[in-house]
């Protein structure tokens, strides 16, 4: 078929050690694209209502879309879905980039894994220049306790530069429930999605294949190619060129929505310390990129004077393990977010969590001390963080540092005294760095996002950063419209960073689809795809048993307990600040919009996983 | 030279003068203010003079000859007012229309297109640029536009341009004035503070302190930090079009990168305050405004 798919998903059981090809016919494909809205397909129909993200009947579904593999820039990217042990909801994660590439070339579109290999094992999957799929279990005894980064070298080394491979840490292994997923230093990161490969004893999977599919209109793909390339160098993706992700921090605290001490304010006073220029240029090394990527976003920064490896520094690892947990000293952090990417942990997750047990320490509720009582936790302290970071993955079990392993929501339940009321959590899941109590858009997008609090899935912030409206229908709309937006460049699959190049952005990315698969699809038909995705999504959740008590916020975020000496224009130039009443209200709007019951509940599952 | 006898004039004051952020009639103007300039302008040269304001609008003190009227509702547009001064005067058969900030127009340009109105009956005699009309700086027929202005009310139609569209015209093309006036100085209007000490400037006429450009505090953040290599500067601005034309000539650096064609990038925005997202088009800033320039991609 010339229409960038292989028109099938592998299903490999590592239970009963089987492999088998299911087709996906091009009326599929069509409705669910590739990405996050195939994996979220797929991963319905595989599993049954009600399963353990962690037990042998889970699915993890790897999921490529048709872009993949063509010129287009920034499309060498996929999605994994699986349910989260963190939510026990959907959960999907997008990473790049190699391993996209040649998992397309084993000639499917999507790789689900079931069942519990008996043994610690690396699943090599490949496929011969005759199109047989195979796989292998080879024992990863040897790869036990290495970071991803690690296992990854030594089986390249092993087996060959050809195989790419991801891979988990040690949290991963101990099944931490915010354990990431890793390939070639860049993660899958939340959502606990390492735990679930974890859980079924896999360490790696290393794919290998040959194997082809066939653009349909390849002019035209190349043509648009082309002009894609040339707009991702223009201003509209400098900030990411130039800067990366870090650039936020100085603006979001100038708006007073930088989440600081366990969002107890939005402002950082010592935020200049962590600042790009103090990051860079001394501190910086070198700027990469993705393959088959043209902006070229990831920053690294050297942790000290001596460092050559440095570490990758987004916005959000700076937020939550710096200001979050008031600390200033950029060396800490940068150390901090190194151990989470060496151990596979969420940085969001992980400085969310620390942040809540030191509010926790603060409010008397629990005791500092651990290790051995040499070491207390208190905010700014990042030299105490780093230590209970590197007793996370160790065999301690001081009270501290089994908290933390659960994650804020599940470790409020074991602290109990109302703490859960200050855990920054949506469905377990810890806060992005976007104080809520002033972005209404991203307070309700937070709220309804189903993978729980998310700023990937709904971008509602560009809502709140472009209208800044109190009108609660143009906020409702906003939230609907980036979540669908999402939702299709999450499915086709490009990189969000470059959604600023389009002008008429269902059209441009519709042309992009049309010339490589010849679905004809138009503007209207992809908005709709965008809306049935985040539907699917929804409808995954009402079936594991979601309920409209989880669509909301903690309380104590909904407005900023502020004493400290600044400006407060930000807050000044709304009418109010977030209250309960409102944002149920706006769910309640929001619930309408998409065309769900009062109790947001999917009208036909049927309808929304055909 | 004496009075024309069947010609009116009508001043329309009663705009919002949201770029000025000072009411335009109001404006000092030597020892007079830039509405009673325009009716001494005209007096002595037309039949009557009829300024047309908006509901509770302040005036200047005004001679009683003048006809004050009021429009029924504020800021609805150059033809809502046209019909209120053109229903309160029946006494001339043609109006000249104009509105307050056109100091520099004259008489002799209003003559010749009185005289092409009267010699072939023209319902309008309209300034033209080859681009854009000069609705208010132009001859009407009383009566017959009266009537198309109603019309055109009725169905929701209020661009000065319809008027033309079934009745007898003239457009003058700008040329055509040089001769009685070389530097088209009667189509000069003031918008913004900046036009409005440009002119006094250049008639060697003292600028009220109150007028004086004021001070804002700029921030950049991101990639026009590292272009300008600061965190922030002062620039005196009356509004973001003059803010963007002051970080020019300050930071060349941000020229055909931030700041395009004399404009915005779409990829970067002005944020007033910590708290206003500045779209396009021009806006107004005050002492002590902070204005954020941001990349528009804000998050991530």
């Amino acid at each position: 078929m010339k229409n960038g798919y292989h028109e099938n998903y592998l299903k490999i059981d590592l239970t009963e050690k089987s492999i088998s090809q299911s087709p996906l016919t091009p009326e599929v494909l069509k409705r669910w694209i590739g990405g996050v809205g195939l994996g979220s397909k797929i991963l319905m129909d595989e599993t049954m209502a009600g399963f353990d993200p962690l037990g042998a009947e889970s699915a993890i579904v790897f999921a490529l879309s048709p872009l993949v593999g063509t010129p287009l820039t920034t499309s060498a990217k996929f999605a994994i879905v699986a349910k989260s042990p963190l939510t026990n909801r959907i959960c999907d994660a997008m990473c790049s980039s190699g391993f996209a590439l040649t998992a397309k070339k084993l000639g499917t579109d999507a790789i689900c894994i079931k069942g519990l290999s008996v043994q610690w094992s690396v699943l090599m999957i490949e496929t011969d220049r005759t199109g047989n799929k195979k796989f292998q279990l080879i024992p990863a005894d040897e790869y036990l306790g290495l970071s991803a980064r690690q296992t990854e070298v030594m089986i390249k080394n092993r087996y060959g530069e050809k195989w790419q491979v991801i891979s988990i840490g040690k949290a991963g292994e101990m099944q931490v429930p915010y354990a990431t997923l890793s390939h070639d230093g860049r993660h899958a990161g939340r959502g606990g999605l390492g735990a679930v490969l974890g859980s079924k004893r896999i360490k790696a999977i290393a794919v290998y294949g040959d194997q082809h599919f066939e653009i349909h209109n390849t002019n035209e793909t190349m043509k648009l190619a082309r002009l894609l390339s040339e707009k991702s160098f223009g201003q509209e993706t400098s900030k990411y060129r130039e800067l990366g992700t870090v650039g936020n921090l100085l603006v979001f605290n100038r708006f007073n929505v930088l989440p600081t001490r366990n969002f107890r304010s939005g402002h950082f006073d010592e935020v200049q310390l962590l600042a790009q220029q103090d990051l860079a240029p001394s501190r910086k090394l070198a700027r990469n990129s993705c393959r088959s990527c043209t902006i070229g976003c990831e920053h690294v920064y050297a942790i000290g004077p001596s460092d050559e490896k440095g570490v990758r520094m987004e916005y959000e690892s700076l937020f939550a393990l710096g200001p979050l947990c008031s600390v200033s000293d950029p060396e800490d952090v940068l150390k901090c977010a190194s151990l989470c990417d060496e151990y596979g942990l969420d940085t969001i997750s992980t400085g969310g969590t620390i942040a809540f047990l030191m509010d926790c320490i603060e409010r008397g509720l629990i005791s500092g001390k651990f290790d051995n009582n040499q070491s207390e936790l208190k905010f700014g302290d990042g030299k105490a963080i780093l230590r209970l970071i590197e007793l996370m993955t160790t065999l301690d079990d001081s009270r501290l540092v089994q908290l933390l392993r659960l994650g804020s929501r599940k470790a409020a339940y074991a602290i109990g005294q109302d703490s859960i009321k200050f855990a920054a959590q949506v469905k377990g899941m810890e806060l992005p760095g976007y104080h809520p109590s002033k972005l209404h858009a991203m307070a309700l997008g937070l709220a309804v996002g189903t993978r729980g609090a998310d700023h990937n899935r709904s971008g509602a912030y560009e809502f709140d950063f472009k209208h800044h409206s109190n009108q609660a229908e143009a906020i409702v709309e906003g939230v609907i419209e980036t979540e669908n937006k999402s939702a299709i460049m999450d499915s086709a699959i490009l990189c969000k960073f470059i959604r600023g190049v389009f002008t008429d952005y269902y059209l441009e990315i519709a042309a992009l689809l049309n010339a490589v698969t010849g679905f004809e699809i138009n503007a209207t038909e992809l908005e709709e795809a965008g809306a049935r995705v985040v539907g699917i999504r929804k409808a995954f959740n009402q079936r594991e048993g979601w309920s409209m008590l989880e669509d909301t916020l903690p309380e104590s975020l909904m407005s900023i307990n502020s004493t400290d000496s600044i400006t407060l224009e930000f807050e000044k130039s709304l009418d109010n600040v977030m209250t309960v009443e409102k944002l149920n209200s706006m769910i309640q709007l929001y619930y309408k919009k998409r065309g769900w019951t009062e109790q947001g509940l999917v009208h036909d599952m049927n309808d929304n996983s055909k | 030279m004496g009075r024309i006898t069947n010609l009116g004039a009508v001043i329309l004051c009663g705009g919002q003068s949201s770029r000025m952020g000072y009411p335009k009639a109001l404006l000092p103007f030597g020892d007079k203010t830039l509405l009673t300039h325009m009716i001494d302008l005209l007096a002595q040269r037309v039949e009557n003079i009829t300024v047309v304001a908006s509901p509770q609008q302040i005036l200047p003190p005004l001679d009683p000859e003048i006809k004050v009227v009021y429009d029924q509702v504020a800021f609805q547009g150059p033809l809502s007012g046209m019909l209120t001064g053109f229903e309160s005067t029946d006494q001339s058969e043609f109006l000249f229309v104009t509105a307050t900030d056109t100091p520099l127009l004259q008489w002799q340009v209003v003559k010749h297109m009185y005289d092409r109105s009267v010699e072939n009956h023209y319902d309008i005699v309209i300034p033209y640029n080859g681009q854009h009309h000069y609705p208010l700086t132009a001859i009407y027929h009383r009566e017959t536009v009266l009537h198309k202005i109603k019309e055109l009310l009725g169905s929701r139609r209020y661009r000065p341009v319809y008027l033309m569209e079934d009745l007898f015209h003239l457009k003058v093309l700008l040329d055509e004035f040089r001769s009685i006036d070389p530097d088209l100085a009667s189509f000069r209007n003031l918008n913004s503070r900046a036009d409005y000490r440009e002119l006094l400037n250049t008639l060697n006429m003292e600028v009220p302190k109150e007028f004086d450009p004021p001070e804002i505090q700029v921030e950049f953040y991101g990639v026009t930090r590292l272009l300008i290599g600061s965190a922030n500067t002062h620039v005196l601005a009356d509004d973001t079009d003059a803010l963007t034309d002051c970080l020019s000539l300050k930071f060349p650096s941000l020229i055909g990168t931030v700041i395009v064609d004399g404009k915005l990038h779409p990829a970067f925005r002005f944020v007033k305050n910590a708290s206003e997202f500045l779209s396009e088009g021009r806006v107004g800033l005050k002492q002590g405004d902070s204005i954020m320039l941001i990349h528009a991609d804000a998050g991530g």
